[in-house]
């Protein structure tokens, strides 16, 4: 009995208090209603678990306290991102501490690729984003794994490795965001990009081998090229040779011949008399340069016969 | 003041049953309400509820949004005998909480059922299959997508009569060659390579001889034509030569036989010839010279 009429003393000693603390904590619980939502957000009101605003703006709101309305906030601007590497054969892969498999890709042409991309993504529907998938960005990347590999499949090596890089990011982008608005998962992508593109390490040699021979073509292509360039002009240098050889070929022929005619006609020119004597000059000077020359020289008489059969015995004797 | 101490201790005692027989269902959620393990009632739509306080009748919740799980990897044969190991992922969601409630008992024994089937539906499915419909550089031909559908349409007709379960979506996560194969395709994806880079090496080459051939062939076609250029000068400056010759030389034909022919015995007479001259020859005349010859 003591503690309850202690209590009661209490009571009624703070009866005014009392009210006031009761008054005070319930004023408490109604604030507890204000709730923010900030500028990259957006919110989802529920009553007694029931969406009845799924679009609440930014700024100040007022809910009815817990437990009868609840907010879930929806981060719906913020770009998110995410990195596909399950086709990485990369040191820490826990798939291929689980199974012991390699990471990679076959391609259309049964060869195997590394492949990484990053899907950059935001919620474009809040309610959809909140209410059908428990695990969003699983699913996102469960999809974008089996789109990869579906697109990949049918795509030859080379093409994958040289110039579909765009395709395939169109492809992925395109067919992830049908797979994800079939299932209604209020996501949307809004970018898609090819990070890695490799062979496998094993054979990573054999293709920049193939590299170096796509340089090596180019540079021996360049090389004829060039030879080309020095032999063109080298030729044309002979040919101006040959063409010039051959002008001075012609005038020094016809100076030649201006030359020699001219002494001719000088000397046909002169009167008969003066010709003939100059004939004769030049037949004496011709005589007494050239006889000088030769050791053997016999002169005979016509008139006397013995003498012709002696130097025909000599003559002989000679020879022998 | 008694009657003012029991209408205190009445209305907690008041609050306290209303707080545990009162409850929110969520839009997310499927409840079972259950006593004593016994189906009472589903509430599928959220809201406000009640029921007996306590004990008395149990609240069962279950998600209603789509749940989702990878299967292991598992070694698959296909029609033409291909191995092929293939992991994959499973979308579902409960679609009569009462069936999954009465036949699983929790989630990780419905994504053990659930994972089995696929799995087995999926190596069934693929013996139907070639690996040219996985693999191919022909879009067309690849049935990856009708496979997965065909699995899906499989087993959902046993997954929703039999657990309440609905396979949203399935799909092929992963594909790998077992290892053996995998050291194969290394193999011949080398010797690939090496046989393009010969091919450029080759082509390479060929270009270059194609590129100088025909670059001799220009050089010597310049060449040739400047010969016969040079030639046809050559020849007008040996036709006007003869020319001139012919032109100052007909003037006199005897005397240009005269100078000619001195120009031969220039010749033809050299240190050894032997010459034997007549005392009657013009040269000599003079040898048997007499007055009267004067006259």
């Amino acid at each position: 009995m003591s503690i309850l009429s202690e209590i009661k003393i209490i009571i009624l000693q703070s009866k005014k208090y009392y009210y006031t603390v009761i008054l005070g904590l319930f004023v408490l619980y109604l604030c507890s209603g204000i709730y923010f939502i900030s500028q990259n957000e957006i919110g989802v009101l529920m009553r007694f678990g029931k969406v009845i605003d799924a679009n609440v703006m930014q700024g100040i709101h007022y809910a009815l306290p817990w437990p009868i309305d609840k907010v879930e906030k929806v981060p719906i601007k913020t770009i998110k991102r995410i990195i596909i590497d399950d086709f990485l054969d990369l040191p820490n892969n826990t798939f291929y501490k689980n199974t012991g498999l390699a990471s990679y890709c076959i391609t259309g042409d049964n060869n195997v690729i590394n492949i990484s991309c990053v899907i950059q993504y935001s919620i474009s529907n809040a309610v959809d984003y909140i209410l059908n998938v428990k695990d969003n960005e699983i699913l996102l990347h469960n999809m974008a794994d089996n789109i990869i590999i579906k697109c990949l499949l049918q795509l030859p090596v080379d093409e994958i490795l040289t110039y579909s890089k765009i395709k395939i990011e169109n492809y992925i982008k395109s067919e992830l965001q049908n797979k994800l608005d079939e299932l209604k998962c209020g996501l949307n992508i809004s970018f898609v990009e090819l990070k890695d593109v490799k062979p496998p390490q094993k054979v990573q040699q054999a293709f920049n081998n193939v590299i170096n021979a796509k340089m090596e073509k180019e540079m021996t292509i360049d090389r004829a090229k060039g030879e080309v360039n020095r032999m063109i002009p080298t030729a044309r240098g002979r040919a101006n040779r040959m063409i010039e050889e051959a002008n001075s070929y012609k005038s020094t022929a016809v100076l030649r011949a201006e030359g020699d005619t001219k002494r001719f006609s000088d000397i046909v020119s002169q009167n008969k008399e003066a010709a003939s004597l100059t004939k004769k000059r030049l037949y004496l000077e011709f005589i007494k340069e050239i006889f000088p020359k030769i050791e053997n020289k016999y002169i005979i008489s016509n008139k006397d016969k013995m003498n012709a059969e002696k130097f025909k015995i000599f003559i002989e004797k000679l020879k022998e | 003041m008694k009657r003012n101490m029991l209408f205190v201790v009445c209305s907690i005692i008041i609050i306290v049953l209303i707080s545990l027989s009162i409850f929110i269902v969520d839009e997310r959620e499927f409840v079972i309400i259950t006593q004593f393990g016994r189906v009472v009632r589903i509430i599928e739509k959220p809201g406000l509820y009640f029921k007996l306080p306590a004990f008395l009748e149990n609240i069962n919740r279950f998600d209603k949004r789509v749940e989702i799980f990878k299967t292991q990897p598992i070694q698959l044969l296909l029609r033409d005998k291909n191995p092929i190991i293939l992991t994959s992922f499973v979308c579902y969601k409960i679609s009569d909480p009462l069936t999954y409630f009465q036949s699983l008992t929790n989630k990780d024994v419905a994504i053990q059922r659930l994972s089995d089937m696929t799995i087995s539906t999926l190596g069934s499915t693929l013996g139907e299959y070639t690996i040219e419909n996985i693999i191919n550089t022909d879009a067309v031909k690849i049935k990856l997508s009708e496979i997965e559908e065909k699995v899906i349409s499989v087993c959902n007709q046993k997954a929703k009569s039999k657990y309440g379960i609905e396979i949203i979506s399935f799909g092929i996560q992963r594909i790998n060659y077992p290892t053996i194969v995998l050291e194969s395709v290394y193999n011949r994806m080398q010797a690939e390579r090496d046989k393009e880079a010969q091919r450029y090496r080759a082509e390479g080459m060929e270009e270059f001889t194609k590129i100088e051939a025909t670059a001799a062939k220009e050089a010597a076609q310049i060449e040739a034509e400047a010969y016969k250029k040079a030639e046809i000068i050559k020849g007008e400056g040996d036709k006007k030569a003869i020319e001139i010759y012919t032109k100052a030389y007909s003037k006199d034909p005897k005397f240009y036989e005269f100078l000619k022919s001195l120009d031969v015995y220039n010749e033809i007479l050299k240190e050894k010839t032997t010459l034997i001259l007549s005392t009657e020859s013009d040269l000599l005349k003079y040898l048997n010279y007499k007055e009267k010859d004067e006259k």
